[in-house]
């Protein structure tokens, strides 16, 4: 099995920005999504953040199950809305076409599928982003980098910590639900899916108590190497800032500002075709 | 009773864990599994469990290939302990531990309790019965989790390091309870480190290195042969060096000294 949302080791420009640089983008370009609806500003990030993602040399193989992942949490995020507010649409864009009447109070509504469609692209625009940043980002650097923009040290390091963990505790969880198979839990497609959902809740208790004890570990080894002594530290992946990492910092707070003209533009966060 | 042939796999299309492996277990053997660390030794004990799959060749076990079968039907024959026992035990309670696959399978609680209650006085944990896993040192666990597979009543038993990180008297306590198992009649397969294990309790070993296993033989013939050892980057045990530098034949005399000491530890 390979390893889903860790670290891989590449060569691509977007492996050689530093760690602070990606982190500024990532930050940036979440937030010029989160603030927009506009259907034109989100359709440009999305194939924008498509092209980083073929030109940083990953293979769709590679993130497949993470993107099906996501994929699904969204699925149910639209549903969700659609359930608990299917006139939504409406009340933003001021205008109801109605395709259709479903049952009681729910119809396909054009503004409400525009409204979803937007709601979706959010999400399109901050995945591959966000893959990027994980996956094509060391750890170690991502925790001097944290340091770099005036994070403590030791939250850096704690978070870099956990990155580097997850393909580690995905390993774990794989060996030990192979073990409760070999036990006679089934896992397999064989069974029903309320019964998997229920049976992979055993491997949990393991799990967490592999992870427990990991964390014993480490933090004793980080103690017995004197972590936390000091005020500063120094950072052996430290790498200094290059035109590239202005490149990158620049392009993403243009973006931002390209989102924030469009909101005045829009007179609001949204994008009105039906007027 | 279990006979590999032209095994190959790789978790990766581009690399080969393990190539072309054949060999043959026979019923009632204690063999060990040699080779220093990703030689490929926990793969091939993965393959037999069939938790990976492999890319070429067979597994058959009387005669019967297993190509087909799924990790949980391959348990009925072949037992697997993990290196670590924090990842096998998933309820709080040693009893309930031991009893999950027999309860999975649909046992009555009587049932049950009678193949618990004799898995773990084999196991010597039958005092313990309804402790908390959680109060049990670590060689405790082991034992807990070689119960565990024990209930399964596998014919085969693949143990991973079964002694790591015990002292010696627990690793004795182990060792003497496998053997015993093995007298029983369970065909014992170790993956160890410890070349003083395997020549202490083992009449074969499979020695791996890089994917390939390079040698079929007795513990005793591995360790005159130094051009092997130093291809599966394996250490001569001290008592063997010990041997060469007073002149004397080390096979006998590695043979006296275990037995030797088996005299002593038994007073």
């Amino acid at each position: 099995m390979s390893a889903v949302l860790s670290y891989v080791e590449k060569d691509s420009f977007i492996h050689r920005l530093t760690g602070t640089a990606k982190l500024l983008f990532f930050v940036i370009w979440s937030i010029a999504a989160m603030i927009t609806y506009d259907t034109r500003v989100l359709a440009g990030m999305f194939f924008t953040g498509v092209v980083f993602f073929i030109l940083s040399g990953f293979k769709w193989k590679e993130v497949r199950f993470a993107v099906f992942f996501m994929a699904v949490l969204m699925g149910i995020n639209l549903i969700g809305i659609f359930l608990f507010s299917p006139e939504q649409g409406v009340k933003i864009y001021g205008t109801r076409h109605e395709l259709c009447h479903l049952f009681w109070r729910y119809s396909i509504v054009t503004e409400q599928l525009f409204y979803m469609f937007n709601f979706m692209m959010k999400y399109l625009v901050v995945i591959p982003v966000a893959l990027l940043f994980i996956m094509a980002t060391n750890p170690s650097e991502f925790a001097a980098s944290l340091n770099k923009i005036g994070v403590s040290y030791r939250v850096g390091y704690a978070v870099a910590i956990a990155l580097r963990y997850i393909p580690d505790v995905q390993r774990d969880y794989h060996e030990i639900s192979q073990a409760q198979q070999a036990r006679g839990v089934d896992l397999s497609r064989k069974d029903k899916t309320l019964e998997r959902l229920k049976n992979s809740a055993a491997i949990l208790f393991p799990l967490v108590l592999s992870s427990l004890q990991r964390i014993e570990f480490i933090s004793n080894a980080m103690e017995l190497r004197g972590f936390g002594k000091q005020k500063k530290r120094t950072w052996i992946m430290e790498k200094p800032f290059m035109k590239r990492d202005y490149a990158a910092v620049v392009f993403a707070f243009v973006t931002l500002a390209v989102s924030v003209l469009c909101m005045f533009n829009n007179g609001g966060r949204y994008f009105n075709p039906f007027l | 009773m279990l006979t590999v042939e032209e095994l190959s796999f790789g978790y990766t299309p581009d690399k080969e864990n393990l190539s072309d492996i054949n060999f043959t277990i026979y019923k009632g053997e204690m063999v060990s599994i040699v080779g220093k660390n990703g030689a490929g030794k926990s793969t091939l004990a993965k393959l037999l469990c069939g938790f990976v799959t492999q890319n070429h060749g067979s597994i058959t076990l009387k005669g019967r290939n297993l190509a087909d079968d799924t990790i949980k039907e391959r348990a009925g024959y072949i037992g697997y302990v993990m290196q670590n026992p924090n990842q096998m035990i998933s309820k709080p309670m040693i009893y309930d531990e031991v009893a999950m696959s027999l309860r999975l399978k649909g046992m009555t609680e009587e049932q049950v309790q009678e193949k618990v209650h004799e898995a773990l006085k084999i196991c010597g944990l039958y005092p313990f019965r309804n402790w908390p896993v959680s109060a049990l040192s670590y060689g405790q666990k082991k034992r807990v989790t070689i119960a565990s597979i024990l209930v399964q009543e596998p014919e085969i038993l693949i143990l991973d390091e079964p002694t790591a990180g015990q002292d010696f008297r627990h690793y004795t306590e182990i060792m003497e309870f496998l053997k015993e198992l093995n007298e029983r009649g369970i065909t014992v397969l170790m993956i160890t480190h410890d070349m003083h294990l395997m020549l202490e309790y083992t009449e074969r070993s499979l020695v791996f290195s890089e994917g390939h296993m390079i040698a079929d033989t007795t513990p005793a013939k591995l360790f005159s042969d130094p051009q092997l050892l130093r291809r599966a980057s394996l250490k001569e045990t001290s008592l063997f060096e010990l041997a060469k530098r007073c002149g004397l034949d080390s096979e006998s005399y590695i043979e006296k000294f275990i037995r030797y000491d088996r005299q002593v530890r038994n007073k």
